[in-house]
C-alpha cells in the first residue's frame, strides 16, 4: 500500500528588502569600521607626501609601491613571513603535544593542565616578553650556558631570539584550538585501534593527526596572521637592530608620519595576510578531499574452506 | 592677549588690545594675589599682565624638569594646572598629530632643528620674551639661534653630544675619531652599544666619511646611511635605555651614546672614558616651544617661572644634563661643573655641530634611517 504523499508547506521567498533590512547593522558596522577604513588606506597609499608641509597629495602615483619594491622593505616582508611560517611550523608540533597530554590526562589534571596554557594570560603581553630579555640577553641564562660550554651565545638581537619570543606567545593560540579538535575524536575508536593490533604510532598517524587537523588549520590562521605583522615582541627582542613588519608601520606612520608610504606597506601587510588564508584555504581542501584508497583485498574464503 | 597681538592687525586692533591689556594690568594690581607675582618671589618677576589661567598640556621627556617646579608653580599660580605627557617620542614624531589638532599641546620640549620644522608648519606659537624676564639669564649664544631669527620661538633648556663613551681596561686601543670606532667594531662585535636617534645615527655615518654635519646632499645621506647599515651587525644594540650602563655589567665594552647617559655611568666606574670623535660631534639644542591653540600667557608664565637660575640649576642636577644657564652654576654640586663630560673646554666645544633643520634633505635622513632599521 502506498502511503498517501504527506503535504510539504512551501516556504515563501523572503524579501530582499527584509533580508537587507535585518542586515543592515551589521552592513552599516562593517561598512564603517572596516570597509571604510581600508578604502581610505587603498586611498593613501596612492598618494604623494609633501614633507615640509605634512600634507598628503592625491596623486594617483605608485611610487610608494615602487619605494617598497626597490628598497629593503621588500627583505623585510620576506623576513616577517619566514618568522610567521616559522613560528606556526615550531607551534603546531608544541601545540599538538601539550594538547594530546592534556586529553589523556584525568579529568582533574585535565583542568590543571588547561590552567597551565591559558595561565601566561594572565600577565602583560609586554612584561612577558620583556621577561625573555633575560633568558637571551648578552648577561642572560643562554648566554651564560653557552659562554661555559665556549662560546657565548646572545640571541637578544638575532631572527632566533625573536622566534623565540613568537613561539612563547603564540603557543596558547595553537594549543587550544588542536584541543578541540583532539577532544572531539573518540575514545573508544583509539581503544578499538589499540585492540586491533594498531601501535601508538599508527594510532597517531591515522587517528589523532586527522582528527587535530581542524584545529590545527585554526591554530595556524590564529598564529600566522597576527605573527607576520607583530610589533611587541621584535620591538622587545630585536633590540632595535631587527625589524618586522609592524616595526616599519611604526616608523613611517608614527614617526615620519609618511601615511602614503605607511599606508602602501598597510596594503603589502593586508595582501601578505589574504596570501595566508588562501594557502591555509588550499592544505584544507587538499586534506579533504577525498582520497583513493587501494582496493582492500578479500580473503578467498571458498578457498579457505574447500 | 599675547595670541591676538601676535597675529596680523590693524592699528584699531593693536590700540583696541592694549587697551584691555592696561584695563587688564590695572585690574590686577588691584586685585591682591592674582597676578603673576605670586610666583615672582621665588622665581623672578614676570610681567605677564593680568590674572592668568588655563591648563598647560605640556609634552616632554620623563622627569625632564625640576622635582617640584610644576607644583611649586601650580601653587603660585592657582588657577593654571600643567599637565604632564611624558613620553620618550621624540618632538618629529608628534608633529603628524599636533598639526592635525590643534590645541592638543600648550608647549613641548623638542630640538632646535624640530622647532624649525615646527615653525614652518606653521603650529609654533610666537612668543612675548618681554613677559619672560628670566630668559635673560639664559647665555646668549644659545638663545640667539636661528630658529629664533624670524621671532622669539625657542627657549632653550640644555644640550646634549652624541660621542663615544669606552671601557678602556677592556679596549686597549686608543680611539680619537668616528674612523677608529668604525674599524674597531668588527672586534668588539656584539659589545658595541648604540644610542637609538636617527638624525644622529646617520649624522655619525656623514662625519665618518669624512662629510659634514647638516649635510644636505642627498648621495652623501645615502651613502651614510649605507655605512651605518654595514656596521649594524657589529652592534649589540640600538636602543634608548641603558645604553651606557651597559659598560657598568660589560654587556658592552662602548657604547655610542648622549653625554648625560656617559656622566651617570662615569660616575660609577672611573674607566669608562668619554671621548669626542675629531670628526665633529652631532649635539642636540633643545627646549621649549608654544603651539598654537594653547593658553599663551600661562605658557609663558611657566616657561619664565621654571627659568629662574635656582629652579633650573634643579632640573640641570635632577637630571645631569649640560646646561645652557651659566647663571645657574652658582646653585649647581661641583661634581657637575667641573665634569668634562657636561661642561666641556671650549676646545672640545669646537667639536660640537649643532643639527640644523635641512628643508627637504631631513627626508632623505628619514629615509636612510627607515632603510638602515629594516635592513
Amino acid at each position: 500500500m502506498q502511503l498517501p504523499a504527506r503535504r510539504t508547506r512551501r516556504l515563501r521567498p523572503i524579501p530582499l528588502s527584509a533580508v537587507l533590512g535585518a542586515m543592515s547593522p551589521n552592513l552599516i558596522f562593517a561598512g564603517l569600521f572596516f570597509l571604510a577604513p581600508v578604502v581610505l588606506v587603498l586611498l593613501y597609499s596612492f598618494g604623494t607626501l609633501s614633507y615640509l608641509t605634512l600634507d598628503v597629495n592625491w596623486g594617483w602615483t605608485t611610487s610608494s609601491y615602487s619605494a617598497i619594491v626597490h628598497s629593503p622593505y621588500l627583505q623585510t616582508f620576506l623576513r616577517a613571513l619566514l618568522i610567521a611560517v616559522a613560528t606556526v611550523a615550531l607551534c603546531a608540533p608544541l601545540g599538538f603535544a601539550i594538547s594530546l597530554v592534556i586529553v589523556r590526562a584525568t579529568p582533574r589534571r585535565r583542568v590543571a593542565l588547561f590552567l597551565l596554557v591559558l595561565f601566561p594570560f594572565w600577565t602583560s603581553f609586554i612584561v612577558r616578553t620583556y621577561a625573555w630579555t633575560n633568558i637571551l640577553g648578552p648577561r642572560g641564562y643562554i648566554a651564560n650556558l653557552t659562554a661555559d660550554l665556549g662560546h657565548r651565545v646572545t640571541l637578544l638581537g638575532t631572527d632566533w631570539g625573536i622566534l623565540i619570543g613568537m613561539v612563547a606567545a603564540y603557543l596558547p593560540m595553537m594549543a587550544l584550538p588542536v584541543y578541540v579538535s583532539l577532544s572531539r575524536v573518540s575514545e573508544e575508536l583509539v581503544a578499538a585501534a589499540r585492540d586491533l593490533g594498531a601501535g601508538e604510532w599508527r594510532i597517531m598517524r591515522t587517528l589523532l593527526i586527522p582528527g587535530a587537523a581542524p584545529g590545527l588549520a585554526v591554530g595556524a590562521l590564529l598564529v600566522g596572521i597576527p605573527a607576520s605583522g607583530e610589533y611587541v615582541v621584535p620591538a622587545v627582542l630585536g633590540a632595535g637592530k631587527v625589524t618586522l613588519v609592524g616595526g616599519l608601520l611604526a616608523q613611517e606612520l608614527q614617526n615620519n608620519g609618511n601615511y602614503p608610504l605607511g599606508s602602501a606597506l598597510t596594503v603589502g601587510l593586508i595582501v601578505l595576510m589574504l596570501l595566508m588564508l588562501i594557502v591555509a584555504r588550499i592544505v584544507q581542501w587538499l586534506w579533504a578531499r577525498p582520497r583513493k584508497r587501494a582496493p582492500v583485498a578479500v580473503p578467498d574464503t571458498a578457498a579457505v574452506t574447500s | 592677549m599675547i595670541d591676538k597681538l601676535s597675529e596680523p592687525h590693524t592699528r584699531r586692533t593693536l590700540l583696541a588690545a592694549s587697551g584691555a591689556g592696561l584695563a587688564a594690568a590695572a585690574l590686577a594690581a588691584c586685585g591682591s594675589s592674582s597676578s603673576s607675582g605670586g610666583s615672582a618671589g621665588a622665581a623672578g618677576s614676570s610681567t605677564t599682565a593680568g590674572p592668568i589661567k588655563g591648563t598647560i598640556q605640556f609634552s616632554t621627556y620623563p622627569g625632564w624638569i625640576g622635582k617640584h617646579t610644576i607644583a611649586d608653580f601650580e601653587k603660585a599660580q592657582p588657577a593654571v594646572k600643567v599637565s604632564v605627557d611624558a613620553d620618550e617620542s621624540d618632538f618629529d614624531s608628534l608633529l603628524p598629530k599636533i598639526k592635525a589638532q590643534t590645541g592638543i599641546y600648550s608647549m613641548a620640549l623638542a630640538s632646535t632643528y624640530e622647532i624649525q620644522r615646527a615653525i614652518l608648519l606653521g603650529v609654533a606659537q610666537e612668543l612675548d620674551f618681554s613677559a619672560m624676564p628670566n630668559t635673560k639669564y639664559i647665555d646668549k649664544k644659545y638663545l640667539t639661534t636661528p630658529v629664533n631669527a624670524k621671532g622669539n620661538y625657542f627657549v632653550p633648556t640644555d644640550y646634549g653630544k652624541y660621542g663615544i663613551a669606552v671601557r678602556t681596561d677592556l679596549v686597549p686601543e686608543p680611539i680619537t675619531s668616528w674612523k677608529d670606532l668604525f674599524a674597531l667594531s668588527q672586534k668588539y662585535s656584539g659589545k658595541v652599544y648604540w644610542y637609538d636617534f636617527p638624525k644622529d645615527i646617520i649624522t655619525a655615518g656623514l662625519l665618518e666619511l669624512g662629510y659634514p654635519a647638516n649635510d644636505a646632499n642627498q648621495s652623501h645621506i645615502e651613502a651614510a646611511g649605507a655605512a651605518m647599515t654595514k656596521l649594524k651587525p657589529t652592534m649589540g644594540e640600538l636602543g634608548t635605555n641603558g645604553i651606557a650602563a651597559a659598560l657598568l655589567n660589560e654587556s658592552a665594552v662602548i657604547s655610542v651614546t648622549y653625554d648625560y647617559d656617559a656622566y651617570a655611568a662615569v660616575q660609577k666606574n672611573k674607566n669608562i672614558k668619554w671621548i669626542l670623535p675629531s670628526e665633529g660631534v652631532p649635539a642636540y639644542l633643545e627646549g621649549w616651544l608654544a603651539l598654537k591653540g594653547g593658553p599663551t600667557a600661562a605658557t609663558q608664565a611657566f616657561m619664565n617661572y621654571a627659568l629662574a637660575p635656582k629652579l633650573y640649576a634643579d632640573f640641570v642636577s635632577e637630571n645631569d644634563v649640560a646646561g645652557v644657564m651659566s647663571a645657574a652654576n652658582r646653585y649647581l654640586p661641583k661634581t657637575l661643573t667641573s665634569s668634562e663630560i657636561l661642561f666641556p673646554s671650549s676646545a672640545d666645544l669646537a667639536l660640537v655641530h649643532f643639527l640644523n633643520f635641512v628643508g627637504q634633505a631631513e627626508a632623505y635622513y628619514d629615509t636612510a634611517y627607515t632603510k638602515f632599521k629594516a635592513a
